[in-house]
């Protein structure tokens, strides 16, 4: 009992004189509001990939520092690439505070590029933090004669996705387009480790995805291997910040004409939602001070990290208030103009 | 193999052997069995729900824990398909032609036998394949790019033509609606939403649970009811020697049994051609390669069985190959799979294959032992279940269909999946009913989407060129081997039966009149299933070329084969047969119905693969009235539903169909309701934490929501 009952003290302090120093929030913290209860967080994908494995091990870790130590359970709702769950987490989630989402990264980026599917406004969520950040990470073989984005100037490639829509077709797209790159896609691989597959067989060169996907299925590629030489190299990224595993591989933000900034600006929105926790609208306000000081709490907690280690999931957290501001900011710089612009670009019309 | 291999082989066995990883492997084996037998549940749904439980212990005993689950829900699947004709997993959907006859006929005891000794056998099979594959799979899958992919999937559609039976035209219009129903949702070439209807239910297409429970349990439980008869009717189930009967015929059948499992194994391996097909390919080949397959399959040959059976338990051997050394999951379950290896740091890729051998074989290990240990158990309670086969209707016919309804509803926990289990059940009725034979249906559906895909990938990547033996400069000969081997299994039976033919003298002389007799159900149905044909080529001719083509070159075809039926129903005059070929001039319905349609077969065997309907001397009125009050129940249960929630309903469905449909008293009523409702609640609501559908009462008192024990609305 006593083992269980300090963590448990500690956390409710904790809590409550964060709470307090929040401004706006209440300062009386949670109180019984989670005492016995039970929160569900919503994935919109199965539990084999990285937003099932971060979902449950944020819940096996996330209730210690929550006051009142709710039990924590994960549902899973796939479909249309998360914009299923997202929907119904807009429109008909409860907002007793009970009921959370883990947001697709792309639920910004669906909202204004395939605005027909969504009925949601992803700046009407609370996010409440992210743990991991997922850059999209353009790969290329190295035998296509690319070892630099700059080389594409020159050098044709071409380039598998899962179909458009996708981050693996949005981004080589808009680097193909705002960069001048010589790009040819081939789109309808099911899935990334198909599509990375298919690359390894030489059907394809290269893809973008977060690299999460690339250092764990084929991290091999990227060290020189028995002729020494390397496989593939990673020439691009898009996101907010850049990855620190990849400090050497130029950002698209850096590199696009002042034109282009904007759009690229509400992609990047893919890498700091990465893989993180938000409140459906309406829920009560006083709950989401304490909850973001328990997450922030969460990812710097020893345990969470050394777990997340184990099972292969990488740390790269960002407060909740973080995200919510690059959210806005996509949508104040993303005007109706960008977005048509944005979406002649990449699907032509 | 080599001495390295064999020494890392005996210690992987030997590190399995510790006591705890074999009760792991034995409880994963026992979930797994109950999940097969629930249909619409499978390995998805255990490994998903399995893997936490995984993350603290060692990585041998939980990839033990989770192959012995993995491998063992296609050895338990076969009870449903071979009690109820209601496949267990999509994987056993094969097993239902001809195991469910055998119940039927009162050898449910011989198919078990049969079922789980291929099964094993199968499953031992896989083993040793992925056992002796590993030093040479990788540059073998390597080799298998999206052109070889994309012929492969045409050679599985192929099998259309042998599954179709007497009745091409209505097998290959079949397969058209199958093929279409699979263009449905976002095309993955221009993003376009094709007869997604403005949901987002039909966005990643329709997902095959629904659409298999539909087309098969809905049909086959509605002719119980109407025939108001326990499966086996009058006939025994059977004793235990009936089991040893059925593993007698496996050993009579070895060959055959040993080309199944090879195909099982060698398809399960190669990634993206997915499990809902192999057992079909394997029960076309049984077809193909077995003599006068025509007289007695689809009417309870236990052949079909330990075809479809060994296939689906070696594939899972198999499947893993890619798994391990492409960290490419062959399929759903798969994934889960290497999501279990990534948590415990085992990366995929060469190193499986040198320095974490151990860890390869125990998986060989796991997944023969878990073979052996889950067909074991299925021997021993096999006797039991059989008996089922004897409950009466009015019990049976409820339970069943609820278990369905659940089932159905995992799809993608949806209301659309409800839909579409009701939908396709009615028109599998009608399928069933006229003998338009469904798994040429299924076979287009599963393939369709994957034919179009690597299609278009191919043509895109390599133009035309992906038809030659040499693609950019080197030789690449499989896609020409595996098109010959196609065009030879489609022609040669053609021309084989022309020369016979020709040799026996033109029997079955055809005449042109108009056949006023045939203006009938069997009609009106091809015509609408040609209004559907044109509507489609009438809505995707807007659609952007790349969404376009396939609907519309499926629609066309679907026009010329129902066009060809239409006609050939209105205007040629059936056959005259000579005595040895069949009854003279039989004019029933029956008879009319084999030869409708197939100008091409005239004199020969009412060959059709798919289970045929039987009503004894019922009369049409009392078969269409009792037909109505089935599907009015199906109705009520599902208005039920979207008013109280599934779970709810069910308990009230169950409830008034035992008591009212099924006149049982209101004690054994409540007895078997009460526990059946409190059990599908734990498993459901409480351990797989299923996403219920929302409802009008959930709307009305959205507090119900909050409180999870009670968020069923």
């Amino acid at each position: 009992m006593y083992r269980k009952a300090a963590p448990i003290a500690f956390s409710a302090v904790l809590a409550l004189s964060a709470g307090s120093l929040a401004p706006g929030a209440e300062a009386a913290g949670l109180g019984d509001f989670y005492k016995d209860r039970t929160i569900t967080i919503y994935i919109g994908y199965g539990f084999g990939g990285t937003y099932g494995k971060y979902s449950r091990t944020m819940a096996e870790h996330l209730s210690k520092h929550i006051e009142g130590n709710p039990k924590i359970i994960v549902k899973s709702q796939p479909g249309a690439g998360g914009i299923k769950m997202t929907n119904f987490a807009y429109t008909a989630m409860p907002r007793g505070g009970y009921h959370w989402l883990m947001p697709p990264d792309t639920t910004v980026v669906s909202e204004l590029l395939r605005p027909k599917k969504v009925r949601y406004r992803a700046r009407e969520f609370t996010w409440l933090g992210s743990t991991n950040q997922t850059n999209t990470i353009l790969v290329v073989r190295a035998d296509s004669g690319v070892t630099k984005w700059q080389d594409m100037k020159k050098t044709q490639v071409t380039l598998g996705n899962t179909g458009p829509g996708s981050t693996s077709f949005l981004i080589p797209r808009m680097a193909k387009e705002m960069l001048g790159l010589k790009i040819k896609q081939v789109s309808g691989y099911k899935g990334s480790s198909k599509t990375i597959l298919a690359m390894e067989q030489g059907e394809h060169q290269g893809t973008g995805f977060n690299w999460l996907a690339w250092s764990s299925k084929v991290s091999h590629w990227f060290k020189p291997g028995k002729d020494g030489k390397i496989f593939a190299n990673a020439v691009l990224q898009t996101g907010v910040w850049k990855d620190p595993d990849l400090p050497n591989v130029p950002m698209m933000r850096d590199l696009v004409a002042e034109k282009h900034k904007p759009t690229v600006a509400f992609m990047a929105t893919l890498g700091i939602i990465g893989r993180g926790l938000a409140l459906p609208p309406g829920v009560p306000k006083k709950i989401v001070a304490p909850l973001r000081v328990a997450f922030d709490k969460m990812v710097k907690d020893p345990a969470y990290v050394a777990d997340a280690t184990k099972r292969r999931l990488r740390v790269l957290p960002t407060s909740g208030k973080d995200i919510q501001d690059f959210v806005e900011k996509a949508y104040a710089n993303a005007n109706p103009k960008v977005v048509a612009a944005a979406r002649k670009m990449i699907f032509g019309k | 193999m080599d001495a390295s291999l064999l020494d890392v082989a005996f210690s992987a066995i030997v590190t399995l052997a510790d006591p705890t990883r074999l009760a792991f492997l034995g409880l994963g084996v026992i979930i797994g069995l109950v999940l097969g037998v629930i249909p619409g549940l499978g390995g998805l749904v255990g490994l998903s729900l399995l893997l936490p439980f995984t993350f603290k212990m060692d990585p041998y005993t939980a990839l033990a824990f989770l192959m012995g689950l993995q491998a063992v829900v296609v050895t338990s699947d076969t009870i449903p398909a071979v009690l109820f004709g209601v496949p267990g997993t999509v994987g056993s959907a094969a097993t239902i032609l001809d195991g469910y006859p055998m119940a039927r006929k009162g050898e449910a005891g011989r198919a078990f036998g049969a079922a789980f000794s291929s099964s094993v056998l199968g499953g031992l099979f896989g083993a040793a394949v992925l056992a002796l594959s590993v030093p040479i799979i990788r540059p073998i899958i390597l080799e298998i790019t999206s052109p070889e992919l994309l012929a492969i999937c045409v050679f599985g559609l192929s099998l259309v033509a042998v599954l179709s039976g007497g009745t091409p035209l209505k097998g290959l219009a079949a397969a058209c609606i199958g093929l279409m129903v699979a263009t449905a949702g976002d095309d993955p070439q221009t993003g376009t939403l094709r007869w997604t209807f403005e949901s987002l239910y039909l966005y990643d297409g329709l997902p095959v649970v629904p659409l298999a429970l539909g087309l098969f349990a809905i049909p086959e439980i509605a002719d119980m009811v109407i025939t108001r008869q326990s499966i086996a009717g009058n006939a025994s189930v059977g004793t235990r020697w009936a089991q040893v009967e059925g593993i007698k015929d496996v050993f009579r059948n070895k060959f055959l049994l040993i080309r199944c499992a090879t195909i099982g194994s060698s398809l399960g391996a190669i990634p993206g051609i997915g499990a809902s097909i192999i057992d079909w390919i394997a029960y076309g080949h049984a077809v193909r390669t077995i003599k006068d397959s025509g007289k007695t399959f689809g009417k309870g040959d236990v052949r079909g069985v330990i075809a479809s059976e060994s296939s689906n338990n070696a594939k899972e051997g198999g499947a893993l190959l890619p798994t391990i050394a492409f960290g490419v999951p062959g399929s759903a379950s798969m994934a889960l799979i290497l999501g279990a290896f990534l948590i415990h740091g085992l990366e995929p890729g060469p190193k499986m294959l040198t320095q974490r051998l151990d860890i390869t074989y125990t998986l060989v290990w796991s997944v023969a032992l878990a073979n052996i240990l889950g067909a074991g158990l299925c021997f021993l309670f096999a006797n039991q279940l059989a008996k089922i086969a004897l409950v009466r209707i009015g019990i049976l016919a409820p339970v069943v269909l609820a278990v369905t309804y659940i089932g159905a509803y995992q799809g993608s926990n949806a209301w659309g999946d409800l839909y579409a289990l009701l939908i396709f059940g009615f028109i599998g009725w009608i399928m069933k009913r006229l003998r338009w034979p469904r798994p040429p249906l299924i076979l287009g559906f599963v393939l369709g989407g994957l034919v179009e895909r690597y299609l278009f990938i191919s043509t895109d990547r390599y133009g035309w060129e992906w038809l030659w033996i040499y693609r950019e400069g080197e030789f690449t000969p499989w896609v020409t081997i595996i098109f010959i081997m196609t065009l030879y299994g489609v022609l040669a039976p053609i021309i084989k039966g022309y020369l016979r033919r020709k040799k026996a003298g033109a029997t079955g002389q055809r005449t042109f009149a108009f056949q006023r007799q045939n203006l009938d159900p069997s009609l009106y149905f091809s015509c609408a299933v040609l209004v559907m044909f044109g509507a489609c080529v009438w809505i995707s001719w807007d659609w952007e070329f790349g969404a376009r083509l396939a609907p519309l070159v499926i629609a066309m075809g679907g026009i010329l084969f129902t066009g060809g039926l239409i006609f050939t129903d209105l205007f040629i005059a059936p056959p005259e047969r000579t005595a040895a070929a069949g009854p003279a001039l039989d004019t029933t319905e029956e008879a009319r119905q084999s030869s409708a349609g197939d100008a091409f077969k005239a004199g020969e065997e009412d060959v059709h693969f798919d289970i045929q309907a039987d009503y004894g001397d019922l009369d049409l009125k009392s078969i269409i009235l009792r037909a109505a009050r089935y599907f009015g129940w199906l109705i009520a249960f599902l208005v039920a539903a979207t008013l109280i929630g599934l779970l709810p309903a069910m308990g009230l469905f169950l409830i008034g169909y035992i008591r009212f449909e099924g006149k049982e008293s209101w004690k054994l009523t409540l007895l078997i309701a009460v526990p059946m409702w409190i059990f599908s609640y734990l498993l459901f609501h409480r351990v797989l934490l299923v996403q219920w559908p929302l409802t009008l009462f959930g709307d009305l008192f959205p507090v119900v929501r909050s409180i999870e024990p009670l968020n069923l609305f």
